[in-house]
Protein backbone atom coordinates (compact mmCIF):
# COMPACT_ATOMS: atom_id res chain seq x y z
CA UNK A 1 0.00 0.00 0.00
CA UNK A 2 1.21 3.42 -0.87
CA UNK A 3 0.72 5.18 2.63
CA UNK A 4 1.14 8.55 0.78
CA UNK A 5 -1.86 8.51 -1.86
CA UNK A 6 -4.21 5.94 -0.62
CA UNK A 7 -6.45 8.48 1.78
CA UNK A 8 -6.82 11.59 -0.73
CA UNK A 9 -10.00 12.07 -3.20
CA UNK A 10 -9.39 11.72 -6.99
CA UNK A 11 -11.59 14.87 -6.57
CA UNK A 12 -10.14 18.24 -7.05
CA UNK A 13 -9.29 19.98 -4.75
CA UNK A 14 -8.68 16.53 -3.54
CA UNK A 15 -9.96 15.81 0.14
CA UNK A 16 -8.97 13.40 2.62
CA UNK A 17 -10.74 10.06 3.02
CA UNK A 18 -11.91 8.05 6.19
CA UNK A 19 -13.68 5.21 7.11
CA UNK A 20 -17.37 6.04 8.43
CA UNK A 21 -19.04 3.52 10.23
CA UNK A 22 -22.83 2.48 8.59
CA UNK A 23 -24.08 2.33 12.02
CA UNK A 24 -22.96 4.46 14.08
CA UNK A 25 -21.25 7.01 11.67
CA UNK A 26 -17.97 7.21 13.57
CA UNK A 27 -15.16 7.95 11.42
CA UNK A 28 -11.86 6.20 11.10
CA UNK A 29 -8.17 8.06 9.86
CA UNK A 30 -6.64 6.82 7.50
CA UNK A 31 -9.78 4.84 5.96
CA UNK A 32 -9.53 1.10 5.98
CA UNK A 33 -8.07 -0.64 3.12
CA UNK A 34 -10.68 -2.71 0.48
CA UNK A 35 -9.03 -5.74 1.59
CA UNK A 36 -9.59 -5.44 5.04
CA UNK A 37 -11.89 -7.28 6.92
CA UNK A 38 -13.42 -4.84 8.50
CA UNK A 39 -14.19 -2.98 5.08
CA UNK A 40 -18.00 -3.67 4.90
CA UNK A 41 -18.79 -2.26 7.99
CA UNK A 42 -17.65 0.91 6.73
CA UNK A 43 -18.17 3.54 3.86
CA UNK A 44 -15.41 5.83 2.26
CA UNK A 45 -16.33 9.62 3.17
CA UNK A 46 -14.39 12.25 2.26
CA UNK A 47 -13.66 14.89 4.82
CA UNK A 48 -13.20 18.43 5.40
CA UNK A 49 -9.87 19.32 5.20
CA UNK A 50 -9.74 22.73 7.30
CA UNK A 51 -9.79 22.19 11.32
CA UNK A 52 -8.77 23.56 14.62
CA UNK A 53 -5.06 22.59 16.16
CA UNK A 54 -5.99 20.83 19.61
CA UNK A 55 -2.66 20.22 20.79
CA UNK A 56 0.98 20.24 18.86
CA UNK A 57 4.59 20.00 19.69
CA UNK A 58 8.36 21.28 18.09
CA UNK A 59 10.53 18.35 17.97
CA UNK A 60 14.19 19.62 18.00
CA UNK A 61 16.65 16.69 16.59
CA UNK A 62 20.47 15.99 18.17
CA UNK A 63 22.63 18.81 16.25
CA UNK A 64 24.26 16.24 14.68
CA UNK A 65 21.47 14.98 12.83
CA UNK A 66 21.63 18.05 10.84
CA UNK A 67 17.58 18.08 10.55
CA UNK A 68 16.36 21.40 11.57
CA UNK A 69 13.24 21.91 14.18
CA UNK A 70 9.75 20.62 13.03
CA UNK A 71 6.09 21.08 14.25
CA UNK A 72 4.07 18.63 14.49
CA UNK A 73 0.03 18.39 16.00
CA UNK A 74 -3.72 16.81 16.12
CA UNK A 75 -5.94 19.15 14.07
CA UNK A 76 -9.16 18.68 14.80
CA UNK A 77 -11.67 18.24 11.50
CA UNK A 78 -15.48 19.15 11.73
CA UNK A 79 -18.58 18.08 10.07
CA UNK A 80 -17.32 14.11 10.26
CA UNK A 81 -15.67 14.51 13.39
CA UNK A 82 -11.81 12.88 13.70
CA UNK A 83 -8.45 14.04 14.78
CA UNK A 84 -5.63 13.32 12.75
CA UNK A 85 -1.99 13.78 13.66
CA UNK A 86 0.65 15.51 11.38
CA UNK A 87 3.11 17.76 10.36
CA UNK A 88 2.31 21.55 11.06
CA UNK A 89 3.53 24.39 8.64
CA UNK A 90 3.59 27.71 9.27
CA UNK A 91 5.48 31.17 9.38
CA UNK A 92 5.32 31.77 12.48
CA UNK A 93 4.96 29.23 15.57
CA UNK A 94 1.64 27.25 16.36
CA UNK A 95 -0.57 28.05 18.67
CA UNK A 96 -3.48 25.85 19.90
CA UNK A 97 -7.13 26.76 18.36
CA UNK A 98 -5.12 27.84 14.93
CA UNK A 99 -6.92 26.64 11.82
CA UNK A 100 -4.89 24.46 9.17
CA UNK A 101 -5.75 23.43 6.09
CA UNK A 102 -4.85 19.32 5.20
CA UNK A 103 -3.06 19.06 2.29
CA UNK A 104 -1.44 16.47 0.50
CA UNK A 105 2.11 15.90 0.28
CA UNK A 106 4.76 13.50 -1.34
CA UNK A 107 7.04 13.10 1.64
CA UNK A 108 4.66 12.82 4.49
CA UNK A 109 1.04 11.92 2.72
CA UNK A 110 -0.49 14.65 4.47
CA UNK A 111 0.65 18.31 6.02
CA UNK A 112 -1.39 20.64 7.77
CA UNK A 113 -1.15 24.06 6.74
CA UNK A 114 -1.51 27.40 8.73
CA UNK A 115 -4.62 29.48 7.29
CA UNK A 116 -4.00 33.01 7.47
CA UNK A 117 -6.32 35.64 8.98
CA UNK B 1 -2.27 -19.59 55.58
CA UNK B 2 -5.14 -17.99 53.46
CA UNK B 3 -5.20 -19.70 50.08
CA UNK B 4 -6.15 -16.75 48.04
CA UNK B 5 -3.34 -14.64 49.19
CA UNK B 6 -0.01 -14.30 47.06
CA UNK B 7 2.80 -13.11 49.26
CA UNK B 8 5.76 -11.41 47.75
CA UNK B 9 8.44 -12.93 48.88
CA UNK B 10 11.72 -11.94 47.91
CA UNK B 11 13.14 -9.32 45.61
CA UNK B 12 15.91 -8.14 43.89
CA UNK B 13 17.02 -5.48 41.07
CA UNK B 14 20.44 -5.30 39.23
CA UNK B 15 21.62 -0.97 39.23
CA UNK B 16 19.79 0.45 36.41
CA UNK B 17 22.57 1.80 33.65
CA UNK B 18 25.15 1.61 30.86
CA UNK B 19 25.89 -1.95 31.00
CA UNK B 20 26.91 -2.90 27.05
CA UNK B 21 29.27 -5.16 27.99
CA UNK B 22 26.97 -7.25 30.14
CA UNK B 23 24.92 -9.87 28.60
CA UNK B 24 21.09 -9.47 29.15
CA UNK B 25 21.18 -13.43 30.53
CA UNK B 26 23.61 -12.46 32.81
CA UNK B 27 22.33 -8.74 34.38
CA UNK B 28 19.04 -11.11 34.35
CA UNK B 29 20.51 -14.06 36.60
CA UNK B 30 21.80 -11.64 38.95
CA UNK B 31 18.18 -10.47 39.59
CA UNK B 32 17.04 -14.06 39.96
CA UNK B 33 19.62 -15.32 42.21
CA UNK B 34 19.46 -12.01 44.29
CA UNK B 35 15.49 -12.48 44.13
CA UNK B 36 15.72 -16.12 45.23
CA UNK B 37 18.53 -15.66 48.17
CA UNK B 38 15.97 -12.73 49.30
CA UNK B 39 13.44 -15.20 49.84
CA UNK B 40 15.31 -17.42 51.55
CA UNK B 41 14.49 -20.13 49.09
CA UNK B 42 16.40 -22.28 46.68
CA UNK B 43 16.41 -22.25 42.70
CA UNK B 44 14.57 -25.91 42.98
CA UNK B 45 11.87 -24.03 44.69
CA UNK B 46 10.92 -22.56 41.80
CA UNK B 47 8.11 -23.69 39.95
CA UNK B 48 7.35 -21.53 36.99
CA UNK B 49 9.58 -18.62 35.63
CA UNK B 50 7.82 -14.91 33.43
CA UNK B 51 10.27 -13.73 32.04
CA UNK B 52 9.42 -9.69 30.99
CA UNK B 53 10.63 -8.34 28.03
CA UNK B 54 10.25 -6.14 24.69
CA UNK B 55 13.11 -5.88 22.40
CA UNK B 56 15.84 -9.16 23.37
CA UNK B 57 14.39 -11.50 20.92
CA UNK B 58 12.56 -14.55 21.07
CA UNK B 59 13.07 -17.21 23.85
CA UNK B 60 14.66 -14.90 25.89
CA UNK B 61 13.58 -16.37 29.21
CA UNK B 62 14.37 -19.61 28.39
CA UNK B 63 18.14 -18.24 27.48
CA UNK B 64 18.42 -16.75 30.73
CA UNK B 65 17.13 -19.76 32.67
CA UNK B 66 19.75 -22.52 30.46
CA UNK B 67 22.71 -22.27 32.54
CA UNK B 68 21.10 -22.28 36.29
CA UNK B 69 20.41 -25.56 36.49
CA UNK B 70 16.61 -25.78 36.32
CA UNK B 71 15.17 -28.82 35.40
CA UNK B 72 12.86 -27.95 32.27
CA UNK B 73 10.25 -25.97 34.30
CA UNK B 74 7.65 -24.07 32.33
CA UNK B 75 8.81 -20.53 31.22
CA UNK B 76 6.71 -17.90 29.57
CA UNK B 77 7.54 -15.04 27.84
CA UNK B 78 5.79 -12.01 27.89
CA UNK B 79 5.85 -8.60 25.90
CA UNK B 80 3.60 -6.05 26.81
CA UNK B 81 5.85 -2.47 25.48
CA UNK B 82 6.19 -0.88 28.89
CA UNK B 83 3.72 -3.08 31.04
CA UNK B 84 5.61 -6.17 29.99
CA UNK B 85 6.98 -6.66 33.84
CA UNK B 86 3.82 -5.52 35.55
CA UNK B 87 1.60 -7.99 33.17
CA UNK B 88 4.14 -10.71 33.64
CA UNK B 89 3.16 -10.08 37.39
CA UNK B 90 -0.60 -10.27 36.54
CA UNK B 91 -0.24 -13.65 34.71
CA UNK B 92 1.94 -14.70 37.35
CA UNK B 93 -0.98 -14.04 40.19
CA UNK B 94 -3.38 -15.85 37.76
CA UNK B 95 -1.52 -19.11 38.01
CA UNK B 96 -1.29 -18.96 41.41
CA UNK B 97 -4.74 -18.27 42.09
CA UNK B 98 -5.08 -20.96 39.87
CA UNK B 99 -3.45 -23.33 42.34
CA UNK B 100 -1.23 -24.54 39.08
CA UNK B 101 2.17 -23.35 41.25
CA UNK B 102 2.79 -22.38 44.53
CA UNK B 103 5.88 -20.20 44.03
CA UNK B 104 6.96 -18.01 40.70
CA UNK B 105 9.59 -16.21 39.67
CA UNK B 106 8.86 -13.09 37.60
CA UNK B 107 11.90 -11.42 35.92
CA UNK B 108 11.77 -8.14 33.86
CA UNK B 109 14.85 -7.29 31.61
CA UNK B 110 15.51 -4.68 29.29
CA UNK B 111 19.41 -3.66 27.31
CA UNK B 112 18.38 -0.51 25.55
CA UNK B 113 22.10 0.04 24.86
CA UNK B 114 21.92 -2.58 22.25
CA UNK B 115 19.25 -0.64 20.24
CA UNK B 116 22.07 2.29 19.31
CA UNK B 117 20.19 5.22 21.22
CA UNK B 118 17.80 7.17 19.97
CA UNK B 119 13.54 6.80 20.63
CA UNK B 120 12.17 3.30 21.15
CA UNK B 121 10.24 2.35 17.70
CA UNK B 122 7.18 2.43 17.75
CA UNK B 123 5.17 -0.95 16.75
CA UNK B 124 4.91 -0.16 12.79
CA UNK B 125 3.09 -3.26 11.56
CA UNK B 126 -0.43 -0.94 11.35
CA UNK B 127 -1.00 1.43 8.62
CA UNK B 128 -2.29 4.33 11.01
CA UNK B 129 0.95 4.34 13.28
CA UNK B 130 3.11 3.60 10.35
CA UNK B 131 1.61 6.88 8.61
CA UNK B 132 1.83 8.96 11.66
CA UNK B 133 5.40 7.48 12.34
CA UNK B 134 6.28 8.83 8.89
CA UNK B 135 5.03 12.38 9.88
CA UNK B 136 6.93 12.53 13.37
CA UNK B 137 5.11 10.36 15.98
CA UNK B 138 7.55 8.79 18.55
CA UNK B 139 6.42 8.31 22.02
CA UNK B 140 8.02 11.95 23.39
CA UNK B 141 6.11 13.82 20.81
CA UNK B 142 3.04 12.49 22.51
CA UNK B 143 3.78 13.21 25.79
CA UNK B 144 4.83 16.41 24.65
CA UNK B 145 1.62 17.07 22.96
CA UNK B 146 -0.11 16.49 26.12
CA UNK B 147 2.00 18.60 28.14
CA UNK B 148 1.55 21.43 25.40
CA UNK B 149 -2.24 21.12 26.07
CA UNK B 150 -2.35 20.67 29.93
CA UNK B 151 0.05 23.90 30.42
CA UNK B 152 -2.73 25.58 27.73
CA UNK B 153 -5.67 24.42 29.73
CA UNK B 154 -4.33 24.98 33.34
CA UNK B 155 -2.28 28.31 32.24
CA UNK B 156 0.81 27.02 33.69
CA UNK B 157 4.23 27.82 32.41
CA UNK B 158 6.54 24.82 31.82
CA UNK B 159 8.70 25.21 35.31
CA UNK B 160 5.83 23.44 36.90
CA UNK B 161 6.58 20.32 34.80
CA UNK B 162 10.89 21.21 36.15
CA UNK B 163 9.54 20.67 39.54
CA UNK B 164 8.61 16.87 38.64
CA UNK B 165 11.99 16.75 37.25
CA UNK B 166 14.12 18.08 40.34
CA UNK B 167 11.99 15.81 42.82
CA UNK B 168 12.70 12.32 41.10
CA UNK B 169 16.04 13.58 41.09
CA UNK B 170 16.49 14.35 44.36
CA UNK B 171 14.89 10.91 45.24
CA UNK B 172 16.98 9.09 42.74
CA UNK B 173 20.53 10.65 44.22
CA UNK B 174 19.47 8.84 47.70
CA UNK B 175 18.98 5.38 45.35
CA UNK B 176 21.70 2.78 44.68
CA UNK B 177 19.77 1.67 41.93
CA UNK B 178 19.43 5.05 39.83
CA UNK B 179 21.04 5.65 36.88
CA UNK B 180 20.71 9.60 37.01
CA UNK B 181 22.23 10.07 40.87
CA UNK B 182 22.57 13.98 40.70
CA UNK B 183 20.20 16.42 42.25
CA UNK B 184 19.08 19.01 40.15
CA UNK B 185 17.68 22.69 39.92
CA UNK B 186 14.71 23.92 38.00
CA UNK B 187 16.90 26.09 35.80
CA UNK B 188 18.82 23.36 35.05
CA UNK B 189 15.96 21.20 33.74
CA UNK B 190 14.86 24.14 32.21
CA UNK B 191 18.06 25.06 30.13
CA UNK B 192 19.25 21.76 29.27
CA UNK B 193 18.88 20.34 25.81
CA UNK B 194 14.90 21.01 23.86
CA UNK B 195 13.78 17.81 22.82
CA UNK B 196 10.18 17.67 22.29
CA UNK B 197 8.89 21.79 23.27
CA UNK B 198 7.50 21.72 25.96
CA UNK B 199 9.90 19.29 27.43
CA UNK B 200 13.57 19.22 27.71
CA UNK B 201 15.88 16.43 27.91
CA UNK B 202 16.17 15.99 31.70
CA UNK B 203 12.27 15.80 31.54
CA UNK B 204 12.27 12.78 29.49
CA UNK B 205 13.47 9.19 31.21
CA UNK B 206 16.86 7.78 29.68
CA UNK B 207 16.88 6.16 26.90
CA UNK B 208 20.20 4.19 27.15
CA UNK B 209 19.92 1.86 30.03
CA UNK B 210 20.59 -1.41 30.66
CA UNK B 211 18.58 -3.28 33.87
CA UNK B 212 16.87 -6.38 35.55
CA UNK B 213 14.30 -6.98 38.19
CA UNK B 214 13.19 -9.99 39.69
CA UNK B 215 10.63 -11.30 42.19
CA UNK B 216 9.32 -13.95 43.29
CA UNK B 217 5.83 -14.78 44.19
CA UNK B 218 3.92 -18.00 46.26
CA UNK B 219 1.13 -18.43 48.27
CA UNK B 220 3.18 -19.39 51.22
CA UNK B 221 4.79 -16.50 53.08
CA UNK B 222 8.44 -18.39 54.61
CA UNK B 223 10.98 -15.37 54.42
CA UNK B 224 11.06 -14.81 57.68
CA UNK B 225 10.08 -10.75 57.72
CA UNK B 226 6.84 -8.91 57.32
CA UNK B 227 4.46 -10.42 54.52
CA UNK B 228 4.28 -8.16 51.95
CA UNK B 229 1.20 -9.40 50.15
CA UNK B 230 -0.18 -8.52 46.44
CA UNK B 231 -3.85 -7.18 47.11
CA UNK B 232 -4.67 -6.06 43.22
CA UNK B 233 -3.56 -6.31 40.18
CA UNK B 234 -4.96 -4.96 36.74
CA UNK B 235 -4.04 -4.71 33.66
CA UNK B 236 -6.04 -2.89 31.08
CA UNK B 237 -6.18 -2.04 27.14
CA UNK B 238 -6.62 1.25 25.84
CA UNK B 239 -9.61 1.86 23.91
CA UNK B 240 -9.92 3.70 20.25
CA UNK B 241 -9.39 7.27 20.66
CA UNK B 242 -12.19 9.16 19.76
CA UNK B 243 -12.51 12.89 18.36
CA UNK B 244 -13.93 14.19 21.41
CA UNK B 245 -11.04 12.25 23.75
CA UNK B 246 -9.43 15.02 26.58
CA UNK B 247 -5.80 13.74 26.37
CA UNK B 248 -5.34 14.58 29.82
CA UNK B 249 -7.70 12.16 31.60
CA UNK B 250 -5.14 9.41 31.12
CA UNK B 251 -8.60 7.43 31.11
CA UNK B 252 -7.01 3.85 30.73
CA UNK B 253 -5.06 4.35 33.75
CA UNK B 254 -8.05 5.97 35.69
CA UNK B 255 -9.90 2.69 34.49
CA UNK B 256 -7.35 0.67 36.00
CA UNK B 257 -6.78 2.09 39.00
CA UNK B 258 -10.60 2.34 40.37
CA UNK B 259 -10.62 -0.86 39.46
CA UNK B 260 -7.49 -2.20 41.82
CA UNK B 261 -8.79 0.07 44.46
CA UNK B 262 -12.08 -2.13 44.39
CA UNK B 263 -9.79 -5.55 44.75
CA UNK B 264 -7.74 -4.12 47.30
CA UNK B 265 -10.72 -3.02 48.82
CA UNK B 266 -9.17 0.65 49.91
CA UNK B 267 -9.65 3.91 47.54
CA UNK B 268 -6.74 6.82 46.88
CA UNK B 269 -6.54 7.92 50.26
CA UNK B 270 -5.71 4.91 51.90
CA UNK B 271 -2.50 4.41 49.96
CA UNK B 272 0.86 5.45 51.75
CA UNK B 273 3.64 5.59 48.56
CA UNK B 274 3.53 5.21 45.11
CA UNK B 275 5.91 4.10 41.96
CA UNK B 276 3.95 5.18 38.69
CA UNK B 277 5.01 5.67 34.65
CA UNK B 278 6.70 9.00 34.67
CA UNK B 279 8.60 8.33 31.83
CA UNK B 280 8.22 12.23 31.19
CA UNK B 281 7.27 14.65 33.65
CA UNK B 282 3.73 15.90 32.26
CA UNK B 283 3.02 11.88 33.28
CA UNK B 284 3.27 12.35 36.30
CA UNK B 285 0.92 15.41 36.77
CA UNK B 286 -1.70 13.34 34.61
CA UNK B 287 -1.63 10.63 36.99
CA UNK B 288 -1.89 11.99 39.93
CA UNK B 289 -5.49 12.63 38.69
CA UNK B 290 -5.98 9.51 37.29
CA UNK B 291 -5.12 7.70 40.39
CA UNK B 292 -7.24 9.33 42.15
CA UNK B 293 -4.50 11.23 45.04
CA UNK B 294 -5.62 14.55 43.20
CA UNK B 295 -9.29 16.26 42.30
CA UNK B 296 -9.37 17.01 38.96
CA UNK B 297 -7.38 19.91 38.47
CA UNK B 298 -5.47 19.60 41.37
CA UNK B 299 -2.16 17.92 40.48
CA UNK B 300 -0.35 21.08 40.62
CA UNK B 301 -1.48 22.37 43.94
CA UNK B 302 -0.12 18.73 44.69
CA UNK B 303 3.30 18.69 43.50
CA UNK B 304 3.52 22.17 44.69
CA UNK B 305 2.35 21.08 48.43
CA UNK B 306 5.87 18.86 49.02
CA UNK B 307 3.32 15.98 49.74
CA UNK B 308 4.48 14.07 46.68
CA UNK B 309 7.96 14.01 48.37
CA UNK B 310 10.13 11.51 50.34
CA UNK B 311 8.88 13.34 53.72
CA UNK B 312 5.22 13.76 52.75
CA UNK B 313 1.88 12.38 53.34
CA UNK B 314 1.60 10.56 49.75
CA UNK B 315 5.63 10.04 48.34
CA UNK B 316 5.59 9.33 44.69
CA UNK B 317 8.63 7.53 43.11
CA UNK B 318 10.73 7.37 45.75
CA UNK B 319 13.51 5.69 44.06
CA UNK B 320 13.84 8.43 41.38
CA UNK B 321 11.33 6.83 39.47
CA UNK B 322 11.80 6.16 35.64
CA UNK B 323 13.31 10.14 35.40
CA UNK B 324 16.18 9.27 37.78
CA UNK B 325 16.38 5.84 38.13
CA UNK B 326 15.92 4.86 34.16
CA UNK B 327 13.61 2.99 32.52
CA UNK B 328 14.63 -0.85 30.55
CA UNK B 329 10.95 -1.51 29.62
CA UNK B 330 10.78 -5.24 30.49
CA UNK B 331 12.42 -4.71 33.99
CA UNK B 332 10.74 -1.41 34.98
CA UNK B 333 7.21 -3.09 36.20
CA UNK B 334 9.14 -5.23 37.89
CA UNK B 335 11.34 -3.00 39.42
CA UNK B 336 8.46 -0.73 40.76
CA UNK B 337 7.20 -3.72 43.07
CA UNK B 338 11.25 -4.15 44.10
CA UNK B 339 11.04 -0.59 45.17
CA UNK B 340 7.43 -0.75 47.04
CA UNK B 341 8.26 -4.00 48.53
CA UNK B 342 11.27 -2.50 50.32
CA UNK B 343 9.92 0.53 51.27
CA UNK B 344 7.18 -1.73 53.07
CA UNK B 345 9.57 -4.10 54.76
CA UNK B 346 11.26 -0.59 55.93
CA UNK B 347 14.50 -1.47 53.81
CA UNK B 348 14.79 1.05 51.87
CA UNK B 349 17.22 3.25 53.38
CA UNK B 350 18.23 6.78 52.77
CA UNK B 351 14.94 6.96 50.80
CA UNK B 352 12.35 5.18 53.04
CA UNK B 353 9.07 6.87 53.98
CA UNK B 354 7.16 6.71 56.82
CA UNK B 355 6.03 3.38 57.90
CA UNK B 356 3.51 2.69 54.90
CA UNK B 357 1.10 0.35 54.72
CA UNK B 358 -0.13 0.26 51.52
CA UNK B 359 1.51 0.46 48.12
CA UNK B 360 0.50 1.00 44.94
CA UNK B 361 2.90 0.63 41.26
CA UNK B 362 1.22 2.16 38.00
CA UNK B 363 2.81 1.41 35.00
CA UNK B 364 1.61 1.73 31.12
CA UNK B 365 2.58 0.66 27.78
CA UNK B 366 2.72 2.39 24.29
CA UNK B 367 4.17 2.40 20.66
CA UNK B 368 0.78 2.67 18.50
CA UNK B 369 -1.58 5.44 17.22
CA UNK B 370 -4.92 5.95 18.21
CA UNK B 371 -5.26 4.64 21.41
CA UNK B 372 -4.25 6.75 24.80
CA UNK B 373 -2.36 3.93 25.74
CA UNK B 374 -1.86 0.70 24.74
CA UNK B 375 -1.52 -1.05 28.17
CA UNK B 376 -1.92 0.08 31.40
CA UNK B 377 -1.70 -1.36 34.96
CA UNK B 378 -2.33 -1.01 38.55
CA UNK B 379 -0.95 -3.19 41.46
CA UNK B 380 -1.49 -2.51 44.76
CA UNK B 381 0.84 -4.14 47.48
CA UNK B 382 0.36 -4.33 51.29
CA UNK B 383 1.25 -5.22 54.52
Amino acid sequence: MDITTHYWSQSSPRKPLGSMHKKSKEIIFPPFAENSPLANDYLSQELNPVGTLYSYTVIHPSMKSGIQPYAIGFVDLPDFPVRIFGRLVQDIGPAIGDQYLMKPDTEFGHIFEKIKK
Amino acid sequence: MNKNMIYIEGVAMTRFDKQPNTLAPELAQSAILNAVRDANLTLNDIEAIYCANVFGGMILGQLIVRDLQLQGIPIYNIENACASGATAVHLAKHALLAEQYKTILVVGIEQLTQLGGGTIPLQLNDHKTRIYSNSGLVLPSIYAMRATRYLYERDEDPSLLAQVAVKNRFNGSLNPYAQQRTPTTIEAVLSSRMIAEPLTLMQCCPSQVDGAAALILSTEHNNGRKPVKLLASIVQSGMQEKYTDDILDAEITARAARMAYEQAGIGPSDIDVIELHDAFTIAELIYYEALGIAKPGEGPKLLRSGETEIGGKIPVNPSGGLLAKGHPLGATGVAQMVELTWQLEGRAKERQVNQPKFALAQCTGGGIAGVDHAASSVHILGT
